[in-house]
């Protein structure tokens, strides 16, 4: 292959339909501020969740796995995995 | 006991400012507002404690649309996503407690944007590495990143001042750059990047403009 230009991608472009769920990824989960310290969610009907805020940051099917399961298996306070 | 149904879903902060014209709808379809909190503003959604109805892709996409709506607007730094707080007023106490940091941070990056340069290595049939020494692997692995950094060299050279400043992240699949400039030099960046010339079996993608989140420099809480 010979020498080429680089790919360029402008946001707010039309050629920002080629952004890849890759480069979205890259930057909606790999920067910014993070908040630390602990989330209480409570689901309809069932015991309050407790998870460390770093912790869904870390894991988006983990997060959203907890949010949707009535029971889990196990808690997490602060970062800290606690068996029940 | 009070049963919450929902929670906040928390975009990105910005200076506290004239009207920003907001996306109608956020993630899963839910209105976005803003948050005063001291010099600051911040941008949230209500977020369902419940298994979202969109894939996460979709959540992904739509969210990245909400920051790059704004940032169009205003200089912002985006929350790493999926950050969720129990209401607005934990993300308001949040965004007070840090508010003079995170203040001069908007104002040194205002009308700033970050572009990202990813340089990476075409594989073409690299030899079987059971077949190769150890020593022989580490010279091609440093001959690989050598190529690259030189890649991000070039870029950086043809760029000059346009950009202010430049931050190298080495990862397994490459290098990447990230270049912040001002939004003003954007075009005359794009041209001078456009036209270099990367060579055979080294890809160049360059993506933007991004919130200048690599250069946001506040502390670890």
């Amino acid at each position: 292959m010979a020498e080429h230009t680089p790919e360029i991608i402008l946001l707010g472009n039309e050629e920002s339909a080629d952004l890849t769920l890759l480069d979205l990824i890259d930057h909606v989960l790999n920067t910014g501020v993070i908040i630390r310290g602990n989330l209480v969610l409570s689901l309809a009907g069932v015991d309050l969740v407790y998870l460390g805020l770093d912790l869904i940051v870390s894991s988006v099917e983990t997060a959203l796995r907890h949010m949707a399961a009535p029971r889990s298996p196990e808690r997490t306070v602060a970062g800290r995995r606690t068996k029940r | 006991m009070t049963i919450r149904q929902t929670s906040v879903l928390a975009y990105c902060i910005a200076e506290r400012k004239s009207r920003i014209d907001l996306p109608i709808r956020g993630v899963e379809g839910a209105p976005v507002r803003s948050i005063d909190a001291a010099a600051l503003c911040c941008f949230a959604s209500e977020f369902g404690t419940r298994m979202p109805d969109e894939p996460v892709p979709e959540m992904v996409k739509a969210f990245n649309q909400v920051l790059q709506r704004i940032f169009a607007q205003t200089v912002i730094i985006p929350f790493r996503f999926p950050t969720i707080v129990e209401s607005e007023d934990v993300l308001r106490q949040f965004a007070e407690s840090r508010s003079g940091e995170y203040a001069r941070a908007l104002n040194r990056l205002r009308n700033k944007v970050q572009m990202d340069i990813r340089i990476a290595l075409i594989s073409a049939g690299a030899p079987e590495p059971s077949r190769r020494s150890g020593k022989s692997y580490l010279e091609d692995r440093r001959r690989q990143y050598q190529k690259l950094q030189a890649m991000l060299t070039e870029f950086r050279n043809v760029s000059g001042l346009l950009a202010e400043n430049w931050i190298q992240r080495d990862t397994p699949s490459g290098i990447y750059g990230f270049a912040l400039l001002d939004r003003s030099s954007l075009p005359a960046f794009l041209e001078k990047i456009g036209r270099v010339l990367t060579p055979a079996g080294v890809s160049a993608r360059i993506t933007g403009p991004w919130p200048p989140s690599e250069f946001v420099e506040v502390a670890d809480e």
